[in-house]
């Protein structure tokens, strides 16, 4: 390969060729994130009852389970059109194999950034499909994987965060800090509530 | 597992929605965003970001204005010590200042030198002007604008000095 300009530091943005897969891309792994992450919240809220007796178990639980999907759904589009697009030539081997790509766009960083995205693509893969098959599983180890979800939305945060096109777009920023924020919230209100049942 | 639709429909319903607009919505302001930046835009863009591109706009031209007299002198057989640098200083001037008329050279400058002087005024009427800079102009290094994409493709970048989208682009000095 050779030499590999920095793309954030020499970006030419003339459109004079076809780069629809990569606003695809682009936004479909904004919509994922932030769904992912409000998906992750009911889930906490179904899970500790904090808002008892004005919440609906039912409602969440669906809710929960919808928000998941449309993540799913959105994240494949997201990796779809990664693959679709003609300048950044992703590869089936480079979406499904951590490290593989060599796609670098903070040297400082390093192959970190991508692999933490295949990895969350791996989690969410692993949580839809033990909660689709969860009358076949244990409770322990449905619960074993569905716990990586925190992971899950740690490493999408750092993918988006280091590898996010539009990380130096103050709106992005507000939606990423604002999901990172809500996430915060939401794990200190799950380990509060988990302390109140231990007494 | 059961699939059951009732339960929070209309909050399905709705996530659903904002999530198709909130995309729809990205995607189309990208495409605008994109659109809207005229070439000549995306060329002073791509300036701010790599102080080299300037110059290779004005490499790409040739050397045009050559009537200077200061031009001339290290051609006329003395080798002074301050010739070369006058040298540089000329074919810089040409470039920064096309429109700089003749009587504005650096002579004077070179004037206390003796030899100079007296080689200057009988030489610079017979000496031809543009092939001794044309000889010359080959001899300056040239940089060459070349368009990488993120993959490592390249390609020459056509008539503008802009590359596709999300292309970088590599100068290298011949």
């Amino acid at each position: 390969m050779g030499i590999r300009p920095h793309l954030g530091l020499v970006m030419n943005l003339q459109l004079d060729t076809p780069a629809i897969w990569w606003f695809v891309s682009r936004a479909s792994g904004i919509v994922a994130w932030s769904l992912l992450v409000v998906a992750v919240v009911i889930g906490i809220l179904l899970s500790t009852r904090v808002l008892k007796p004005n919440d609906s178990p039912s409602w969440l639980f669906h809710f929960h389970n919808w928000l998941s999907g449309l993540t799913f759904v959105f994240a494949v589009t997201h990796i779809t059109s990664l693959m679709l697009d003609s300048f950044v030539t992703f590869t089936v081997l480079d979406i499904a194999v951590p490290f593989h790509s060599d796609y670098v766009k903070n040297p400082s960083l390093g192959r970190f950034p991508i692999a933490f995205g295949v990895l969350s693509l791996h989690i969410l893969f692993a949580v839809q499909l033990t909660s689709l098959f969860r009358q076949k599983m244990t409770t322990r180890a449905w619960k074993a994987v569905h716990y990586s979800s925190y992971l899950l939305v740690l490493l999408v945060s750092a993918h988006a965060g280091w590898t996010g096109t539009d990380a130096s777009n103050w709106i992005y920023r507000a939606i990423g800090i604002s999901l990172i924020l809500l996430t915060i919230v939401a794990v200190i209100v799950r380990l509060r509530a988990t302390r109140v049942k231990k007494r | 597992m059961k699939l059951r639709f009732k339960p929070a429909l209309r909050s399905r319903l709705v996530a659903t929605g904002v999530s198709a607009a909130a995309f729809v919505t990205m995607v189309s302001g990208f495409i605008s965003e994109s659109q809207d930046l005229s070439p000549d835009k995306s060329v002073k863009f791509a300036g701010e970001n790599l102080p080299l591109a300037p110059e290779v706009l004005v490499t790409q031209n040739p050397i045009s204005v050559t009537e200077s007299p200061v031009a001339q002198l290290p051609t006329l057989g003395s080798s002074p010590s301050s010739a070369p640098s006058v040298d540089d200083d000329a074919s810089l001037a040409t470039n920064t200042q096309p429109s700089a008329s003749p009587t504005k050279s650096a002579a004077p400058v070179v004037n206390p030198s003796p030899t100079l002087t007296s080689g200057v005024q009988p030489a610079s009427p017979s000496i031809p002007v543009s092939p001794d800079v044309e000889n010359v102009a080959p001899e300056e290094p040239v940089l060459v604008y070349t368009c990488m994409s993120p993959g490592g493709n390249t390609r020459e970048p056509g008539g503008t000095p802009s590359c596709p989208t999300k292309w970088g682009y590599v100068l290298t000095l011949v």
